[in-house]
């Protein structure tokens, strides 16, 4: 019984990761005023933090088509593969997981299993890899996904954005629309809730935010040695080096994975975003 | 002159003139502020106590015991400051001793005073000698024992003024700040002058030299308090006006036809109205074109029978109390803040506070004003932020009179307040929301410049007037002669590690030229740290300056 593991270009993975587990990738895209790229495939993570900067209109985003999806589902089962697992961003952020429904609809004779991991970025992307390993392992399609659903509820994101701009002019800002309009320099330290972006906290400047993401994660999942973590960020490599220095100070994770924010979220978070993941006990 | 009984009409004059003769040395217990900051209030915030509470004096029937209680629960909404607040609590020990009296002996006057002082004691967390507290304990007991000597009341008040002096002259050698200061304390001089006052009310003595605060006492009320002789006006008439701008002078011209009197007292919002009328529908009509009625007393004194306004217990409240079971509150916390300066207002509101409240020049509200804030907010939950180490007893006297779920967190600054409103959670419960607000106050330190507004002097420095003084967490640190150069000053002590934010909220008279050079030569001194300006507006001091 061989299962394949399906995921968007959100899941923000190291390209080593994908290649180990043979993930198979459906790629979002990215608008540039007219011009078009396939995230991850036509436009790096580096090449669209630097346009970022250089554009003078803001980039959008739009979703996989459900015909996009049912290509990769169709090569996947001509392949061989019995069974699929398609595991996508929140749908409260995006409306993939909805297209990927859909192409599942058109394909009623496949064994294919769409969830909504109720996260993005890497936090979706350490879901897909728990997946992929359990389907290397061997693990029945029922039993990985169990796996994904229990561990949806106990993965934890603290993030922080340098600005809440591009959340707000993205439309994906969720409750932390409170935090709008505060005239001090605040970090907003933000969450994911059920899919939903939810404030966690709030810092004054950069060393204090930081020091917010691991008393928050302390908080959500203790202080006991961890398993795995992760930790992305956007154009800010001195800050992700600082964070997974304290990390692994206070943590010791066996695997810590590193990764930095893809061209969509990165359109929705901005540069300088740093975020924190763990799983709770 | 002998006085064997105190009776109402005595209580009366006393604090009638005793309210007069502070208002007149107001100026000069302020200058006895420890350190010579410019909003060392006391004796502006104790008169403001003792002025509302001759307001509820001034409307409450003739007997004893209705007097002191008037007495009691006027200077309770009214006090502000830690001075006031202390003042009420001897107040209401003292109206509590009195209590269902129509006359009280020179025995009972004294033990009154005892209470009074017992009180006081009681509620504050804890208890400074060399302050109001030790004057007030030690005039109690000299009145005590001149009433056992088998003195008449006015020299059992003499006696406690005597010792009352004594006592406050040897405050400097309790207190070493006093002495260090070359002052005697400022809340015990308060009270000294209102004994001394009440003693020359009482006397009948040198009424003319003591000024009537215009702004405070009404023209005279005939009839108040009196049995008259002959009833021209029948109906006592007292109601509560509510609404929005109300125009108390409108409302009082057009009452002063209807009888005499005539008492308007409040604000825009609460108006308190008594008046003896022959017409108390009439005077009600106008009440209405204004706003809604509320606590509407009307007597037929003819039956010499007086419905007393004041003899309850303080939840009772007094002026001004929004009646909290008109509107249904919304289930969540709101946050109330005290502060000062346009933009220290607009930046308190934009991170979430509900109400700024406005605590005038000395920064220091009057109890009333807080719970009017608490019961006018949305939510069944309030957090008070003080904001100011003086305003922090007034806000937790606050807390006990209203109805609603309070959590005063005990900011002594703006920063500090601001760095407990960032640790706000309005998802979380009052507990946790005090745990983490408070700790979050931890985090941050202090910079306040001002400037001195007498000589004094200072770890053996000497201070001139116009000097001026930078404090670090409320303590006199620094001296200099430009506020930028103590803002520097400050900065070396209160800076400790890298990556600290440095935020400067610059006063009125500060201009925005000077400010940001200011920030400039900041960010240079400490380059490893952010420096954040904004104009905050607030009076009297210069800078304010947040390290954390």
């Amino acid at each position: 019984m061989t299962i394949g593991i399906v995921c968007d270009s959100t899941a923000d993975l190291p390209e080593d990761l994908v290649k180990e587990y043979g993930i198979h990738i459906v790629p979002l895209k990215v608008h540039f005023g007219q011009e078009e790229y396939r995230d991850g495939v036509d436009i790096t993570a580096g090449e669209f933090y630097q346009k970022l900067q250089a554009s003078a209109v803001l980039p959008t985003t739009s979703q996989p088509s459900p015909g996009e999806f049912v290509e990769t589902y169709r090569k996947l089962l001509e392949q061989g593969i019995d069974s699929i697992i398609s595991i996508h961003i929140s749908a409260h952020l995006s409306g993939t997981h909805h297209s990927a429904e859909v192409a599942k609809s058109m394909l009623p004779e496949a064994d294919i299993e769409v969830i909504d991991s109720w996260q993005a970025s890497t936090v979706l992307g350490v879901l897909v890899l728990e997946a992929a390993r359990a389907a290397q392992a061997g693990k029945s399609k029922a039993e990985i996904v169990d796996l994904v659903n229990r561990l949806k509820e106990r993965i934890r994101v603290f993030f922080m954005v340098d600005t809440l701009e591009y959340l707000q002019k993205g439309g994906r800002i969720g409750k932390a629309q409170a935090f709008l309009g505060s005239m001090l320099n605040i970090k907003p330290i933000l969450t994911l809730e059920q899919g939903i972006i939810v404030p966690a906290a709030k810092a004054r400047g950069r060393a204090k935010g930081m020091e917010q993401l691991l008393t928050k994660m302390e908080a959500a999942i203790g202080t006991g040695r961890q398993r795995i973590m992760a930790m992305m960020h956007a154009a800010n490599p001195e800050g992700m080096a600082e964070l997974e220095k304290k990390a692994r100070e206070r943590w010791q994770p066996q695997e810590i994975i590193i990764s930095t924010v893809g061209p969509v979220i990165g359109t929705h978070v901005g540069p300088g975003t740093l975020a924190l993941i763990g799983i709770s006990p | 002159m002998q006085l064997q009984f105190l009776e109402g009409q005595h209580l009366r004059q006393m604090l009638l003139a005793g309210a007069a003769l502070l208002q007149e040395r107001k100026e000069e217990i302020n200058s006895l502020n420890v350190f010579p900051v410019p909003d060392g209030d006391t004796g502006t915030n104790m008169s403001l106590t003792v002025t509302a509470a001759v307001r509820e004096v001034e409307m409450a029937a003739g007997d004893l015991g209705s007097i002191a209680g008037a007495l009691a629960n006027g200077s309770l909404m009214g006090a502000r400051g830690n001075s006031g607040v202390i003042l009420s609590q001897l107040f209401r020990g003292f109206a509590a001793g009195l209590e269902g009296k129509v006359e009280a002996s020179p025995m009972e006057f004294a033990l009154a005073l005892q209470e009074g002082v017992k009180t006081a004691y009681r509620g504050v967390m804890k208890p400074v000698e060399g302050t109001i507290l030790t004057v007030a304990k030690e005039g109690a007991r000299a009145a005590l024992q001149a009433a056992r000597r088998g003195e008449d009341i006015l020299g059992v008040l003499e006696s406690a003024i005597g010792q009352a002096e004594i006592t406050l002259n040897r405050t400097p050698e309790i207190l070493p700040v006093l002495k260090e200061a070359g002052v005697v304390d400022a809340g015990g001089k308060g009270l000294l002058c209102i004994m001394q006052g009440a003693l020359l009310g009482l006397k009948g003595e040198d009424l003319a030299a003591l000024s009537q605060p215009a702004e405070v006492l009404r023209p005279v009320q005939e009839g108040v308090g009196e049995e008259p002789a002959a009833l021209t006006y029948q109906y006592c008439t007292e109601f509560i006006i509510k609404g929005h701008g109300l125009d108390i002078e409108k409302i009082r011209l057009r009452l002063s036809d209807l009888g005499d009197s005539l008492i308007a007292v409040g604000t825009g919002e609460v108006i308190k109205v008594h008046i003896h009328t022959n017409h108390p529908g009439q005077a009600l009509e106008i009440g209405l074109e204004q706003g809604t009625l509320h606590d509407v007393k009307i007597d037929n004194m003819a039956e010499q029978h007086r419905e007393v306004l004041a003899a309850n217990p303080p939840e009772a409240a007094g002026p001004g109390i929004a009646d909290s079971d008109e509107v249904q509150a919304e289930v969540g916390t709101g946050v109330i803040a005290v502060a000062l300066g346009e933009g220290i207002t607009a930046i308190l509101e934009s991170l979430g506070v509900e109400r700024v409240i406005d605590g005038g020049q000395t920064m220091n509200p009057s109890t009333e004003e807080l719970v009017r804030s608490i019961e006018n907010s949305r939510y069944n939950k309030v957090i008070l932020l003080p904001n100011n180490k003086n305003v922090i007893l007034a806000a937790q006297q606050a807390r006990d009179l209203t109805k609603k779920e309070v959590l005063v967190v005990p900011s002594k600054s703006i920063p500090q307040g601001i760095a407990a409103l960032l640790a706000f959670d309005p998802e979380a419960d009052l507990e946790t929301n005090g745990q983490e607000m408070t700790a979050a106050i931890e985090e941050v330190k202090t910079g306040e410049v001002t400037y001195a507004v007498r000589d004094s002097s200072f770890n053996g420095q000497k201070i001139q007037a116009g000097d001026i003084l930078g404090l670090i967490d409320g303590e006199l640190s620094v001296l200099g002669q430009e506020p930028e150069e103590v803002v520097l000053k400050l900065l070396e002590q209160l800076v400790e590690d890298d990556g600290e934010i440095l935020t400067i909220y610059y006063g009125e008279g500060v201009s925005s030229a000077a400010a940001q050079e200011l920030a400039a030569r900041v960010s240079d001194a400490y380059p490893q740290c952010e420096v954040e300006v904004y104009e905050g507006g607030q009076p009297l001091y210069y800078y304010i300056v947040a390290v954390e």
